[in-house]
């Protein structure tokens, strides 16, 4: 009920003009749905958060993998404290976190353009170049959900049967064990892990919120971000209803292609 | 005595009997006293709810108004009330008594057809209270929506430290303040002399103001988003301030920015007067002594144009279910003297009822700016020569793509190109919107 209703009304005013600056709300069709295929910010929203999709995603997901690999290692002491600590950033709250990265960005008084310049280096407009500003958000995101796939991927190796391990001990060095063994066997819980990835990559909305606002120009404008301000900008509810609708389209297809075309066949039994 | 002569009698006894009681029966039900109205609490949403509930409970009005009482909602930022508030329009219920909303956001909703016209409750009358220009912005079509509640003049705030430091003189016009921010480049490359906004209307809403321009323009009905002749000029001055290495385009509202105020990096800022309490309260509390207001300069010398930035208006909505109550409210708040002075006492801002702007409680001598009435500046140099600008009810839209414009303009592009490009896509919102 809740669910249902909340979607099919969404859906039912997406082919209307309902607004909240005219009274009149009157069928439209597929009007909206190709007013926002064309619309460019829209499109330079999709554009942006193809970047996070095809760079953050991979670059997150194979950190996340070396290090889970590295902390189930007994050869790193400590492990036990190492696990939380990376965890930690998803236990802070998202807004907090990225007012506390809008600190360290700071083009004069951030801590990272500060230990920059203590070694001769030239300061960044972190978020204010819009050549930069995409990878800062990116750096956040990455550097909030990396402890998430971490424990992803520890929960994978955990599952692993220590017997494989211990057959392929007879003649498989250790390289040849992580690239054989261990990654084929990981594959299942790296699809969650994409999947989960491609899906939050998809909606990222708060981090370029409390960062960047969207810019500087569109530069970090990202899809909810635009749907947001159809909806509570310009007071278009129709047109954010269909914008919201081709985003979970967006995000939908973007999971089917990906378990369909790349994780084909993906199991170790 | 005959018997009509007794039917007579005994007429006359029972009609008088009947006015006397009549008569005494009038006198007293004129002379109960009146029942106590019933209780009616109101709900007033804002940004600003410790300041409205100042206003209510130490002033005379909840003495005078035992029977009011007041639920006032801090819904978070701007933002959060507005967004609250459409959705309420939205979805026909659930909108409250009073919304505190914003001048350049009122058009927006007395579009959405949220807030109840004054008109009945005698708000016109109070017209002269306040200065036209920012009266007006709650009128549409000729009835009053919202009253004034505080006002934002604009003028500027510089370091009167770093200006005597460097022996630079308060500028008085543009080409001016171009000037002694060379001089303080030419001296000090360290400190800028005033800073852009990437991130906010800022500097471009105070000039294009000044110079009279719009964003907007009216077409048969219809509004249309313009790079008008105004902005472009606007937008060039601002951005030679960059080219020229006296100011930069940043974000502002952020801790850098505020920090770059209070350790000196910015010499001065062309702002609105509700800035003047922000140093003092919290962005600078430990620079007393060393700022100071002055008028904006001007584009031509011996003019006083001036701009207002932010400022809020007290709006009764129509879902309200005490209408005469919420008036008495927002009356008091707004059009009387107690009102307006607990407003400043509480908050700071600069209060919209013309008869309070030099008010001893709000026009004095302020230590934090080293002696000067800098409230006083704003009084008697910006406010009577407020400028008319047309927000629309598009203009929220329209800033998203401002702020953008401003970062390309920021990365190289050329001015004009930049403005045009926010027009043409503001005005294909609209059009989507159903403008």
């Amino acid at each position: 009920m809740f669910l249902i209703v909340p979607i099919a009304y969404s859906l039912a005013i997406s082919f209307t003009n309902m607004s909240g600056l005219h009274p009149y709300t009157d069928f439209i069709g597929l009007h909206n749905y190709l007013k926002t295929l064309q619309n460019p910010l829209f499109l330079t929203s999709l554009r942006n958060v193809a970047m996070i999709l095809f760079i953050q995603v991979p670059v997150m997901t194979l950190i996340a993998l070396a290090l889970a690999l590295l902390l189930n290692s007994e050869l790193v002491k400590g492990r036990n404290i190492f696990r939380p600590i990376i965890y930690l950033p998803l236990c802070t709250s998202t807004v907090v976190a990225s007012l506390m990265w809008n600190f360290m960005y700071g083009k004069d008084y951030g801590l990272i353009n500060t230990l920059l310049s203590n070694v001769g280096l030239p300061k960044v407009d972190w978020v204010t170049d819009s050549r930069v500003a995409l990878y800062s958000i990116m750096n956040v995101i990455t550097w909030r959900w990396i402890g998430w796939n971490m424990v992803l991927f520890l929960a994978g190796l955990a599952a692993i049967p220590q017997e494989i391990y211990d057959s392929a001990k007879l003649d498989a060095g250790r390289f040849q064990t992580v690239r054989y063994i261990t990654l084929p066997l990981l594959k299942p819980m790296m699809v969650v892990s994409i999947i989960l990835s491609i899906n939050g990559s998809l909606q990222t909305f708060t981090e370029p919120l409390m960062l960047t606002g969207g810019g500087p120009g569109y530069s970090t404008q990202t899809l909810i971000m635009s749907v947001w301000r159809f909806a509570w900008g310009m007071f278009s509810y129709g047109y954010a209803a269909a914008a919201s609708w081709i985003v979970g389209l967006i995000v939908f297809f973007a999971a089917i292609i990906y378990i369909r075309y790349v994780a084909k066949g993906w199991s170790w039994r | 005595m005959s018997a009509k002569q007794a039917i007579t009698q005994i007429q006359a006894i029972v009609i008088a009997a009947i006015l006397v009681v009549a008569v005494g029966a009038a006198y007293y039900y004129f002379t109960l006293p009146t029942p106590p109205p019933e209780e009616v609490t109101l709900t007033a949403w804002s940004w600003n709810s410790e300041d409205i509930n100042y206003t209510f409970s130490e002033t005379t009005f909840d003495e005078d108004h035992p029977w009011i009482k007041l639920d006032s909602v801090e819904l978070g930022g701007t933002g959060d009330t507005y967004s609250r508030l459409a959705t309420s329009a939205a979805a026909g219920s659930g909108a409250p008594d009073i919304a505190l909303i914003e001048g350049d956001r009122l058009p927006q909703f007395i579009k959405m057809g949220i807030l109840l016209p004054l008109d009945d409750f005698g708000a016109g009358d109070y017209a002269d209270e306040f200065w036209e220009p920012w009266w007006n912005l709650g009128v549409s079509e000729g009835q009053v929506y919202a009253l004034p509640w505080d006002m934002g003049p604009c003028g500027l705030f510089y370091r009167a430290d770093i200006f005597e430091k460097y022996d630079l003189k308060v500028p008085e016009t543009w080409d001016e303040f171009i000037e002694q921010g060379l001089k303080l480049k030419a001296q000090n490359d360290t400190i800028k002399f005033t800073s852009l906004s990437v991130n906010d209307r800022g500097t471009f809403q105070i000039l294009i103001q000044q110079l009279g321009g719009q964003v907007f323009e009216r077409v048969n009905g219809d509004v249309r988003c313009v790079a008008s002749s105004e902005a472009i000029q606007a937008m060039e001055l601002a951005n030679s301030m960059a080219e020229l290495g006296i100011a930069e385009w940043e974000n502002w509202w952020v801790d850098e920015w505020y920090s770059k105020q209070a350790d000196g990096l910015i010499a001065c800022v062309p702002i609105a007067q509700w800035h003047g309490g922000f140093l003092k309260e919290w962005l600078a509390p430990g620079n007393v002594g060393l700022w100071r207001a002055a008028p904006l300069p001007q584009f031509v010398a011996g003019e006083t144009r001036s701009a207002h930035w932010g400022g809020s208006f007290f709006a009764i909505t129509t879902q309200s279910e005490h209408p005469e109550e919420a008036w008495e409210f927002v009356e008091f708040m707004t059009c009387t003297v107690e009102g307006q002075l607990a407003l400043y006492t509480s908050s700071g801002y600069y209060p919209a009822l013309k008869a309070i702007q030099m008010h001893d409680e709000v026009a004095y001598e302020d230590p934090y700016y080293g002696g000067q009435n800098w409230v006083a500046v704003f009084s008697e140099e910006s406010v009577p020569y407020l400028p008319d600008f047309d927000f629309t009810e598009y203009y929220q839209l329209m800033l998203a793509h401002l702020t953008a414009a401003q970062g390309r303009i920021n990365e190289g592009t050329p001015v004009e190109e930049a403005l045009e490009e926010m027009a043409t896509i503001t005005n294909e919102e609209i059009a989507a919107a159903g403008g």
